[in-house]
């Protein structure tokens, strides 16, 4: 292979490398949207299947919401292939920020499924509740660091956009929840102690 | 005992702010009566919640401007489930169990065919009994009880039980009176009464009166978990609760209620006075320090002589 090919098949590597780690990331990151969504809308105490299928939900509505700038990004690349080395640049200055939010948060979410209860405890208290507080601010650092990085119009928009999709989705799948108003089947009418509205216990 | 001694708080200038879901359920004589929005909003606005009184002018009404009871009721439970999600994963049902399992443990020793009953006051839709039931972390011959003054709740977490599959004759759930739970008490030398998250829904005056209900009983042991107060707890309450929660009357009350919570100096002057024949124990955090240990703290009162009842306070 020429000097010319091996630099071209290194880049190849290094864009399947940034795009795959942002898709990932951004799967990841919708799996817990749609975790957050559902959690607390049924009272019930143990839902492992419910869980793992409010987690497929939020990575599929993810991937619905990227696919318009996935698609965008791959036809500009397509138009214009100089454009390739933006779209990288922007990329890695994402991955910069949301890498190590990610590997804090993974980190937590492991402490979280193996270790004791006071340990998840300090998971949630340290880290998850605040890393989901932040999130906002750190999917919108990402994206302005990658337009800033990009130093052109489209990249950047399409950057703005991704980090927008992002976001959207956890709002997305809570309108859902509302129109489906799971709480409602626990409100109806009473079927035994209808009656006993705020007596003394006898 | 009682780490940083705080002095008990006296009265406040301003009338002690009130949660929204305070003033939506309004219960005369055994029955729910309707409420009027605007008398919600009018009550807030008196007490300078200026952001309570415009959620609570935003909850539906029916004719007469009454408040949509029905829209009220799923209000609250998606509130309940909201928090039981909270609960969850601040693990609060296993520190509860933590807490109780020492007298649990040691009666069961005493005698293994008499069954302990814990009673949850305030149940809300139940989730610490339905937890405390599904996992058996308090081990057998346990009977949970949970009771509620909002019968609609109430009846949340009967059918939530049903479909947690929870043994109808260890776990139930009653609509009553917090200051008055005898009629879930059968052997108060065997029995806890409980609560998490209802002392700062008491005023201080009426704090002596709760603690007494229990005391004239005559149940072995009361354990009520509520946070403890300090800005940093009311800053951490407003980060995780607009991580956490969704609805805006959530997150209102959640943090209120860190905010409007009983320091320990005040609970145990009102635990002492109400229940004196009680050993009374609460421990607050130092000032200004994170609560990284724990998001609420109890407070425990053990009678002195197991088997004497006081007839009243």
């Amino acid at each position: 292979m020429s000097a010319a090919g091996a630099a071209s098949a290194a880049g190849a590597v290094g864009v399947a490398v940034v795009a795959g780690a942002l898709l990932v990331l951004a799967l990841l990151d919708g799996a817990f949207s749609g975790f957050r969504s559902a959690h607390g809308r049924d009272g019930r105490v143990h839902l492992p299947r419910a869980r793992l299928r409010s987690q497929l939900h939020g990575a599929a509505a993810t991937a619905v919401v990227l696919g318009p700038v996935v698609l965008g990004a791959s036809l500009d690349v397509v138009a214009r292939p100089s454009a390739l080395d933006a779209y990288v640049r922007a990329g890695i200055a994402m991955l910069t920020v949301y890498v190590p939010y990610a590997v804090v948060v993974l980190l937590a979410v492991g402490a979280y499924a193996l270790l004791d209860w006071r340990h998840r405890f300090l998971a949630t208290a340290v880290v998850l509740g605040p890393g989901t507080f932040l999130r906002p601010a750190v999917a919108i650092a990402g994206g302005v660091l990658a337009v800033r990085a990009a130093a052109d119009g489209r990249v950047a928009v399409l950057a703005a956009a991704s980090v927008v999709a992002v976001l959207v989705v956890e709002p997305l799948l809570d309108r859902r929840w509302r129109r489906r108003a799971p709480e409602l089947a626990l409100v109806g009418p009473a079927t035994d102690g209808a009656h006993d509205v705020g007596a003394p216990l006898r | 005992m009682l780490g940083g001694v705080r002095a008990p708080t006296t009265t406040p200038a301003r009338p002690r702010p009130l949660e929204v879901t305070d003033l939506l359920v309004r219960v005369e004589d055994g029955r729910r009566v309707p409420v009027r929005r605007a008398d919600v909003v009018d009550e807030l606005r008196v007490r300078g919640q200026g952001r309570a009184a415009r959620l609570a002018s935003r909850l539906p009404v029916r004719a007469g401007g009454v408040l949509d009871e029905r829209a009220v009721d799923a209000l609250l439970v998606r509130i309940h489930c909201e928090l039981q999600r909270l609960e969850e994963e601040l693990q609060q049902p296993r520190r509860c169990a933590e807490l109780l399992r020492p007298w649990v443990e040691h009666w069961r020793a005493q005698d293994p065919d008499r069954p302990v009953r814990v009673v949850d006051v305030g149940c809300g839709i139940g989730y610490l009994v339905r937890w405390l039931a599904h996992s058996g972390a308090l081990g057998p011959g346990v009977e949970l009880v949970g009771a509620d003054l909002n019968p609609v709740l109430v009846e949340a977490a009967r059918r939530l039980a049903r479909a947690d599959r929870a043994d109808d004759a260890t776990c139930r759930f009653v609509a009553g009176d917090a200051f008055a739970p005898g009629g879930v008490v059968d052997d108060p030398d065997r029995t806890i009464v409980m609560s998490v998250g209802l002392l700062h829904h008491l005023s201080p005056d009426e704090l002596p009166a709760f603690f007494a209900a229990q005391a004239t009983l005559g149940v072995a042991v009361f354990a009520h978990v509520d946070p403890d107060p300090d800005p940093l707890s009311t800053a951490a309450a407003w980060m995780f609760h607009r991580a956490r929660m969704r609805e805006p009357v959530s997150r209102h009350d959640g943090v209120l209620s860190v905010r409007r919570a009983h320091p320990g100096a005040v609970l145990l002057d009102a635990a002492r006075q109400g229940a004196p024949g009680y050993d009374v124990t609460v421990t607050d955090g130092r000032r200004l320090r994170p609560r990284v240990h724990a998001a609420l703290r109890p407070v425990t009162g053990v009678r002195r002589e197991p088997g004497a009842r006081r007839s009243s306070r």
